[in-house]
């Protein structure tokens, strides 16, 4: 069972949790939690530090949603214990946590109005009025929905609606504000669009947010650090840009983005480098600190990202480390392009994200011949799995 | 045979064809009131013979006078209200105004005890495997089925004085040894709840079926203890089911005379009593719709505020 310091620990240094800070927001220390047999979270554990902009990721199953409600007590787990502010708070009904929760439903009450269900929290605090009213009027302005005040729920569009649950959670000032996917019924502009404020909200109010997400660009723009779940358990903890660059296993690499995978065998390791033997040649790639040993004979995959495998036109020699290969599919996006690309030699087929820089590169047609460039030490990803 | 089948079948789909494309149409008024009329005509002309026409009636006969062997006659008055309002021949006595509003208070009572019970019902059947679920609501049906007189008696043999209730409740020290719980308030109350408890538990078990969670999770979220989340949240999504049991209890239970009369030992008169006794006892058949028009005004009036009130919560479930 790790605890929770080799959680964090085991991060690379630029992932920790904001220094600086005593007692962490939030620790979840081996939580459990079974549904009619079917594990959906085992033995997770993790701190988030205050003020944090925290995600869960991770396709729908994965538990994320589960940790989400047993951190808010709307859920219990088999085992494990939550801690809010260095406090104990495992068994406190979750009326009596210091969190508020975003649902992905809103679950704004449709008998109030959008100013009574802002009240809502405060009133059953038993708050002065005045005090209510004060505190009600500046989360409706902080969240710009003040002109909405006497309107219901039903009379709402989706992004108001989520504004108002937004603001009924806020004004209650929470340690932690929980998010269950609150983008996830609004079209794409408007998501794009409230992403941007959320995160500008969580910078000026300094809250801890924690948001459930299974949109790995939302999580990536806007989370310190995420946390990829897979099955019940965290698959790997890090910043957004470890997360992408460095993914440590096959799941994680092919969740966050597209992924190529090279199959090979381990020839030597040195230090913080590996070398395999793959479809495309000997290729080297880092392995960090703290990442599972592997010893020369062994399989291993390692990974390369669309993006960073180079083409260039197919003409002169070949150099070393470099491989011919023709187009199967063209995907034009816009500002790039997605191949699809079957290697000369060998079965292996790679998929290459290339800018579409130049006119040359735009007008791509499948059948035509085209190199790719010897892959760079760096842009090599090894997968533990 | 079977041509003449499917030459029919043919026509009945090709009719039914028509009406569908008709539908989006501007249809003109004598189509529109021909329309109408062949949709809810029959229930139009059953409400019209067996409600309207007696309600009617009802209403006339209360304004006319009783003839010397108790029939209805001419000269229109006003006397059947004025000794209703308790100017009778004895001078002023408020004898009727007072079963009324026994009679309201019976029904409301009633109304509010059921509750009472058939809320835990409601969540406790709710909240069980569909089999036992099944198996619950035929339970709470199956009353229904026997007679209402053998339930009132089998009630009168449960609460007399030797029957075990009374001797447990002698034991506890709540009455005195010897002496029974029927007749009185308490087993008129008990065997009125029994009666009318599965017209408050069916609509309410429906509105608890499908009540929606998360309006509960987030009132809880956002500090609300369990008492205010059932107000808050889960109170507003049951007062369809709640307004339609209370109506299905106290409307009927207003107008029970049976239960008050055999386990209440026949001292108290209901407006049952009252209206049964003057076609029936009397001969007075222009007092009796008196005082059944009368009572069924009052009850109108009250239901009129009733859904006033709950009209604006109730358009928005």
């Amino acid at each position: 069972m790790p605890d929770v310091a080799e959680v964090t620990q085991s991060d690379t240094p630029s992932v920790e949790a904001p220094a600086g800070v005593s007692t962490p927001a939030v620790e979840v220390t081996g939580v459990s939690r079974a549904f009619s047999g079917v594990r959906a979270l085992d033995n997770v554990s993790l701190t988030i530090g205050r003020g944090e902009f925290f995600s869960l990721l991770g396709p729908s199953g994965c538990g994320k949603t589960t940790l989400l409600r047993i951190i808010a007590g709307l859920d219990l787990p088999d085992s494990g214990s939550v801690r809010l502010g260095g406090r104990d708070v495992t068994h406190t009904p979750a009326h009596r946590r210091p969190v508020n929760t975003v649902f992905q439903s809103y679950a704004l009450f449709p008998h109030m109005t959008v100013r009574d269900n802002v009240a809502f929290g405060l009133r059953m605090k038993k708050l002065l009025a005045p005090e209510i009213d004060r505190r009600v009027v500046e989360g409706m302005e902080k969240t710009s929905i003040i002109e909405l005040a006497a309107r219901r729920p039903t009379q709402l569009s989706g992004g108001q609606r989520q504004r108002v649950a937004l603001a009924r959670a806020l004004v209650n000032e929470p340690e932690v504000l929980l998010l269950d996917e609150p983008l996830a019924a609004l079209d794409l502009k408007l998501r794009r669009q409230l992403q941007v404020e959320l995160h500008a909200l969580q910078r000026r109010l300094g809250i801890t947010f924690i948001l459930v997400t299974h949109d790995q660009e939302e999580a990536l723009a806007l989370s310190d650090r995420i946390a990829v779940l897979h099955g019940g358990h965290i698959e790997q903890l890090a910043n957004g840009r470890a997360l992408y660059e460095r993914p440590r296993t096959r799941f994680v690499a092919q969740f966050l983005g597209t992924c190529n995978l090279l199959p090979g065998t381990v020839r030597e390791v040195r230090g913080e480098t590996i070398v395999a033997a793959t479809d495309l040649g000997e290729l080297a790639a880092p392995l960090e600190k703290g990442r599972r040993k592997f010893s020369a004979g062994e399989q291993c995959t390692l990974g390369v990202r669309p993006e960073k495998i180079i083409l260039r036109e197919a003409q002169g020699e070949l150099r070393p480390g470099e491989h011919e290969a023709s187009i199967l599919d063209v995907v034009y996006n816009g500002p790039d392009t997605d191949l699809s690309l079957q290697l000369q030699s060998g079965s292996l087929k790679l998929q290459v994200c290339c800018l579409n820089a130049n006119l040359r590169a735009s007008n791509r047609q499948s059948g035509q011949r085209l190199i790719v460039t010897r892959m760079t030490e760096e842009n090599l990803i090894v997968l533990d799995d | 045979m079977f041509g003449w089948w499917s030459d029919a079948f043919a026509w009945l789909m090709a009719r039914a064809r028509s009406i569908q494309v008709l539908r989006g149409e501007a249809l003109s008024g004598r189509q529109r009131v021909l329309r109408i009329l062949g949709a809810a005509g029959p229930a139009g002309f059953w409400l019209l013979i067996f409600f309207l026409v007696p309600l009617l009636l009802i209403l006339g006969v209360s304004f006319l006078s009783r003839g010397e062997l108790g029939t209805v006659e001419t000269p229109l008055t006003f006397e059947p209200y004025r000794r209703l309002a308790g100017f009778g021949l004895l001078g002023f006595d408020p004898l009727y105004p007072i079963i009324l509003a026994r009679s309201v208070v019976l029904g409301a009572g009633t109304a509010l005890l059921c509750v009472i019970c058939a809320l835990p019902m409601a969540f406790f059947i709710a909240g069980l495997r569909p089999t036992w679920k099944t198996a619950a609501l035929t339970l709470v049906i199956i009353p229904l089925w026997t007679n209402l007189l053998i339930r009132t008696y089998a009630w009168q043999l449960l609460l007399a004085p030797e029957g075990f209730l009374s001797r447990a409740a002698a034991a506890l020290g709540l009455i005195e040894a010897g002496a029974g719980l029927y007749p009185g308030a308490a087993a008129v109350y008990a065997c009125m709840v029994c009666d009318y408890l599965p017209f408050m538990v069916l609509p309410l078990y429906a509105s608890v079926e499908k009540l929606d969670w998360s309006f509960a999770e987030a009132a809880m979220d956002l500090g609300a203890n369990g008492w205010n989340v059932f107000r808050h949240a889960l109170l507003p999504q049951i007062k369809p089911g709640l307004f339609a049991g209370c109506l299905l209890v106290f409307l009927p239970a207003t107008g029970q005379f049976v239960i008050p009369d055999l386990l209440g030992g026949a001292k108290t008169s209901m407006i049952g009593n009252a209206i049964q006794q003057q076609f029936l006892a009397s001969g007075d058949w222009p007092f009796g719709s008196a005082i059944a028009v009368v009572s069924l005004g009052v009850v109108m009036l009250g239901l009129w505020v009733f859904t006033r009130q709950s009209r604006e919560e109730m358009e928005l479930l």
